[in-house]
């Protein structure tokens, strides 16, 4: 499982080498606009904040 | 409101965010992503491209909603969500941004959202509620050959629909079952029959736990990543593609 506290995620994507995975992370409350790129190695290991943004495909 | 509704529409109304300057890239192909801004001087949301070397680059520029974009195979198209005709539409464009045009849709009506390129390029599927449900439909690249995949009954919602690597699949998310919890189900691109439901969680209570939803499937076919609120609030799982989930 990839969580975040008091955030949402949404729109997962896998890397197309399949070895990590970039998804939004938001807050759930809807009242900040923090949506940001992040991404994560598929293991668990190496997470990563790419930018701002949401709604991503690579 | 629904669970899932009270989610989707925290996403709608929240899609803006100061396109600020992000870490250290770890991608090695570029990512095209929506982004936009919020507040009396905010812009709506529109498609931008982030190259591997950290170049980001706007790729529409409207007054309304552009965004949900996803990458052709061969990484020269995008498709994506348009509502500059006054409601929700299917469009491509270049990967440079240029030759912006409508693929499916029309100027006022029905919803067409999340649109997906098939393995080979050939087709786009997409959600829409052009015949008053939300339903899977998929068409050639080029916008022809409209197909209806599934047909719900009144309130059913079947979107994020997503091709297997073999493109013979979709796995897409309905409340079919449950109203207020969508599960993950997949179908044949061929016809849209041979549903298999893939996932299976909560109570199906409105404001319960037990949304499964955003499917993708692994380029080896082997996995799927989706988001649910099983643990409590809503994250990434993985599961096999066939079967319940285990954890990322």
């Amino acid at each position: 499982m990839i969580g975040h506290p008091g955030q949402n995620v949404a729109f997962p994507r896998w890397s197309p080498d399949g070895r990590t995975l970039l998804y939004t992370s938001f807050d759930s409350s809807g009242r900040k606009n923090d949506f940001r790129l992040r991404t994560i190695g598929a293991d668990g290991t190496k997470p990563r904040i790419v930018r701002a943004g949401s709604e991503a495909d690579w | 409101m629904t669970r899932l509704g009270l989610f989707i529409s925290t996403l709608i109304a929240a899609l803006g965010l100061a396109a600020g300057a992000g870490s250290a890239t770890p991608a090695e192909h570029s990512i095209v992503f929506a982004t936009g801004t919020t507040g009396s001087q905010g812009r709506p949301t529109d498609v931008f491209v982030r190259d591997a070397d950290g170049t980001v680059r706007q790729l529409t520029r409207t007054a309304w909603y552009e965004g949900s974009p996803s990458w052709s195979p061969d990484r020269t198209k995008i498709v994506y969500v348009s509502a500059r005709g006054g409601d929700a539409d299917i469009y491509v464009m270049n990967a440079d941004g240029t030759g912006q045009r409508r693929l499916a849709g029309s100027k006022k009506g029905p919803q067409d959202q999340y649109p997906a390129w098939s393995p080979d390029g050939k087709l786009i599927a997409f959600a829409s509620n052009r015949n008053g449900e939300e339903d899977i439909y998929v068409m050639r690249a080029d916008g022809t050959g409209l197909r209806q995949l599934t047909k719900n009954a009144i309130w059913m919602e079947d979107q994020q629909p997503r091709f297997s690597p073999d493109g013979r699949f979709i796995v897409f998310s309905s409340n079919r079952v449950a109203f207020s919890n969508p599960e993950l189900y997949r179908m044949r691109v061929l016809d849209g029959r041979g549903l298999v439901r893939l996932t299976h969680w909560g109570s199906g209570g409105d404001l319960s736990p037990g949304d499964d939803l955003m499917g993708d499937y692994s380029p080896d076919g082997k996995r799927i990543a989706f988001v649910s609120d099983r643990s409590g609030s809503y994250a990434v799982w993985t599961m096999t593609r066939t079967g319940p989930g285990s954890a990322a």
